[in-house]
């Protein structure tokens, strides 16, 4: 890949960051014709999807799968000695794949003659940075048009040494240094559930402590239920309702003290504590104070609805321009901002962004939820179909699932989709074409659905909504 | 509460201005209907009043700038309300921001900045007469039940998709709706009838070609088109390279009437003085009604003539930014008497640019008197959709022979050009002949009109 040893004086259209939203970005703007400098610490593009997250994670999450599923096949005829698991291995594998598609972009970058510095980047006022690359360079660049692509990072909680070998974040866990005995999770939220179940498979005793009455803040319970039950088995424990009081190293594990909502507190050692609590914008070390850039209350950049800033010629995408922090999105932002650069008419105006959570089962939905129907006093109507009877779902020796619909109970307009099961993940990207579509449950419902295919639950539910 | 002053809607097709004047600042305060700025459409300055007292707060524009119709161009404090002063909670300040603060209309700057295509935003027919809002963030069910290829379409159409109705299933907009809303806005604009392509030629340069370097032979300065002159441009460019026109000339005989003026003026008050273009009018408004082809439009895309039963008559009116064209209703049911009053004032106010641009819609014939300046005839061009328009030349005392000896006579210089797609000739020569007896012996208004 081409990267550029000094740093050029002018860029015509400067990134900064280069995650799914940077690179996207960069790889859409100079198909538009512009001159793009795309600026990142890696020695690759891919950003804390590739590095740290999304990849890493579903690597990790496939090993959890074959394991679990080598245990669970016994109930159907097959036994399998129990797996050794090789951990320099899993994690060479893992590096491979995150190596393999990091380098892709890179000679990618390299192809389309984007000059890549790799250093960071800092205002030095609204039409010129100040960029120091990893090998120690610093100088400046005047720029057209910028968009700010920086991400996020692990919140750690308060009080707690950044560097400790027991206490880690979500970073530190996919490196998997080791399959601690205890592991306790704080936080369960997706990442947090997600890397539980990795550990759980690899044989640590997970335990996940939740603030809220709940797992996944935010989605539907009945979906949350379906993995609920599962997890329960896989977990050695899952406290709800419990605040973390305090937590100190010691020198054979952590010693973690915590709160119910009775207030009754109880101590628990562990060997490794998982602190995955949420992710906060990384905007600190840009100097938008340089800027007339604006933030939210929560620290995301302000955007406007081509991912302007209140400098127009500033653009803001993907984790730092706001809620939810999710590659997918960034994808999008990044193809509305570089179009905007370019000139064209674009708008960031998306019916759906998917949400995934790769736990087994997965979870998935796209569009409006039944809590923020609730919430926002929207009438719908829901078609709830089990898996129970979907032949496919048996056929994979499972039974648990569901598909939810929800529609406008006068148009029978699609609002929402939903789906809790084993490939969730692959069947909401049906719910999103339909949702951008605008479709109506009708055209879901005369859509042929290839059989025996989990698929066909969007189908069989639409079915329950149609009359006539 | 800071009130927030937006741009009125000042006649039906309407969709943006210039801000050509602002006449308060902020920390000013100000009166109910007291002028806050001045913005120019397509042919009239108008000024916006304020809407209640009370103190400037924000100006949102500055002079020079296009705003659309809707726009918010000022923050009023209300006079009320002194309290308001303090500083604005944090959360409403969130709520603006993507909308409008900071950025006078962000959209449009940058959609003309950015965008080639601009006479697609610019030809924009939406009926609430705005711009494209590219600003505003939407997501999941606020926004429009579209496919995303059909909300690109509306986007590069300079459609709002939030005003398109879904013919689809639960209200789904298709691209079909989309085309149609576009068409049945152009046909409201145009008065039915034929439906321009959406990416027509940009105003006023009609079969522009590249111009050579003026500079190579001399100093040259540049200055930009007023709308008055870029419209004027527009309108001409599209009679001359439309309307096969034909000039036919004449003469009237016009002592007693002169006569008759002004010994009617030596009595009159300025309000009411007696011009001879209102004379015109009233002769104009006869000959119209005995000819009611003048009195038409040529709808070539559904093969009909539209034939107007009213009459409306449009005076040329020559005023320091340029030729302004206002209209005279019904011209054929008013007295010379309130024609002269009422073309006085209107004169007067167009020369002061106070007229709003309905007043300049509408017209059916025009009048273009340049008697006053001098010169023996010249060939007026036809303001379409108008059919014909009569040129009037400086009256001159001339000999004329009356079978025993010469007598002088004052002889008005009169030119019809016309449509001859609509108009045989004979029957323009006719046309120009019966106004020129009716002034002749203006018995004749009476007797055929």
């Amino acid at each position: 890949m081409s990267q550029s040893s000094e740093i050029p004086e002018k860029a015509q259209l400067v990134i900064i960051g280069a995650g799914p939203g940077g690179y996207a970005a960069a790889f859409r703007a100079t198909e538009l014709g512009q001159d793009v400098t795309l600026i990142d610490p890696e020695a690759n593009p891919g950003g804390v999807c590739l590095h740290r997250g999304c990849i890493p994670s579903k690597a990790l999450l496939h090993v959890a799968k074959l394991v679990s599923e080598a245990e669970e096949s016994k109930e159907i005829g097959v036994t399998f000695a129990r797996p050794e698991i090789d951990l320099d291995r899993v994690r060479t594998w893992k590096d491979e794949v995150v190596g393999k598609l990091t380098g892709g972009l890179g000679s990618k970058v390299g192809k389309m003659k984007i000059t890549y510095v790799r250093g960071m980047a800092k205002f030095k006022d609204a039409r010129c940075l100040t960029v120091k690359t990893t090998d120690g360079i610093v100088g400046e660049m005047v720029f057209e048009q910028a968009i700010l692509a920086t991400g996020s990072r692990p919140i750690m909680l308060p009080g707690v040494a950044a560097e400790s070998e027991r206490i880690i974040d979500s970073t530190g866990a996919l490196e998997i240094a080791d399959v601690p005995a205890s592991l306790l999770v704080v936080g369960g939220g997706y990442i947090g559930l997600e890397l539980g179940s990795v550990y759980a498979a690899l044989g640590s005793k997970v335990s996940v402590v939740e603030m809220t009455d709940g797992l996944l803040p935010g989605c539907d319970r009945d979906l949350v239920s379906v993995l609920k039950r599962r997890l329960d088995k896989k977990f050695e424990s899952i406290m709800l309702n419990t605040r973390v009081e305090e937590i100190k190293e010691q020198k054979n594990g952590v010693m973690v003290s915590m709160a119910d909502n009775r207030k009754e507190t109880t101590k628990k050692r562990f060997d490794k504590v998982l602190i995955a609590i949420g992710r906060k914008p990384n905007t600190e070390s840009l100097g938008l104070d340089k800027t007339s850039v604006k933030l939210d209350k929560k620290g995301f950049v302000e955007v406007d609805g081509q991912m302007r800033t209140a400098e127009a010629h500033i653009f803001a995408i993907g984790d730092i321009a706001g809620e939810p922090m999710l590659a997918h999105k960034a994808y999008g932002e990044a193809n509305v901002a570089a179009e905007a650069a370019a000139g064209r008419k674009a708008v960031f105006d998306p019916r759906a962004i998917p949400a995934v959570v790769f736990t087994d089962p997965e979870i998935a939905w796209c569009g409006l939820t039944e809590t923020e129907a609730r919430e926002r006093k929207i009438k719908v109507k829901t078609a709830k179909l089990p898996w129970r009877g979907n032949g496919r779902t048996l056929t994979l020796g499972r039974d648990d699932g569901m598909t939810k619909l929800i529609v406008d109970p006068e148009t029978d307009r699609v609002l929402g989709v939903a789906v809790a099961g084993p490939g969730a993940g692959e069947l909401i990207a049906e719910g999103v074409l339909a949702m951008e579509m605008a479709v109506v449950s009708e055209d879901l419902r005369k859509s042929i659905h290839p059989h025996p295919t989990l698929s066909e639950t969007i189908y069989d539910a639409a079915e329950m909504l149609f009359k006539g | 509460m800071k009130q927030e002053i937006k741009v009125p809607e000042v006649s039906e097709g309407v969709t943006e201005g210039t801000v050509v004047d602002i006449s308060v600042a902020v920390g000013d305060a100000v009166e109910v209907d007291q002028t806050l700025l001045e913005f120019e459409t397509d042919k009239a300055v108008i000024a916006i009043p304020s809407p209640q007292e009370g103190k400037v707060a924000e100006i949102k524009v500055a002079v020079g700038d296009s705003v659309p119709i809707g726009a918010v161009i000022m923050l009023l404090e209300s006079a009320a309300s002194p309290a308001d002063e303090a500083p604005v909670p944090e959360q409403q300040v969130e709520q603006e921001q993507p909308e409008e603060a900071e950025k006078p209309s962000p959209s449009i700057a940058e959609v003309k900045k950015a965008e080639p295509l601009k006479e697609a935003a610019q030809d924009e027919p939406s009926a609430a007469a705005e711009q494209i809002d590219l600003v505003t963030v939407r997501r999941g069910d606020r926004v429009a039940p579209a496919a995303p290829s059909v909300r690109r379409l509306a986007r590069d159409l300079g459609v709002d998709i939030y005003q398109v109705q879904g013919t689809g299933p639960g209200g789904r907009i298709s691209e079909g709706d989309v085309r149609d809303f576009v068409r049945v806005t152009m046909q409201r604009i145009t008065g039915g009838g034929s439906v321009p392509a959406v990416h027509g030629e940009f105003p006023g340069l009609h079969a522009q070609r590249p111009l050579p370097d003026f500079s190579k032979w001399g100093e040259v300065s540049r200055e930009p088109l007023s709308r008055i002159r870029e419209l004027t441009a527009d309108a001409m460019g599209y009679a001359w390279s439309t309307i096969p026109m034909v000039t036919q000339y004449d003469q009237a005989q016009v002592s007693e009437i002169e006569a008759f003026r002004q010994e009617y003026n030596r009595r009159a008050i300025s309000e009411n003085r007696l011009t001879m273009t209102a004379i015109l009018v009233k002769v104009c408004a006869a000959a119209l009604k005995a000819f009611p082809r003048f009195n038409s439009s040529l709808d070539l895309a559904s093969k009909e003539l539209v034939l107007k039963q009213y009459i409306h008559i449009g005076v040329a009116v020559d005023t320091p930014a340029g030729l302004l064209v206002p209209v005279l209703r019904d011209a054929d049911r008013k007295g010379i008497e309130t024609l002269a009053l009422e073309l006085n004032e209107i004169a007067e106010k167009t020369r002061e640019r106070k007229i709003g641009p309905d007043v300049m819609e509408g017209g059916t014939f025009t009048i273009s008197n340049l008697g006053g300046v001098g010169g023996t005839s010249f060939t007026p061009i036809v303001y379409a959709p108008q059919v014909a328009i009569l040129g009037v030349s400086t009256a001159t005392l001339q000999p004329e022979w009356d079978g025993e000896q010469f007598v002088p006579r004052l002889i008005m210089p009169l030119s019809l050009t016309y449509d001859h797609r609509v108009i045989d000739g004979a029957d323009g020569a006719r046309f120009l002949r019966w106004i020129c007896e009716a002034l002749d012996n203006p018995l004749q208004l009476v007797m055929k009109g």
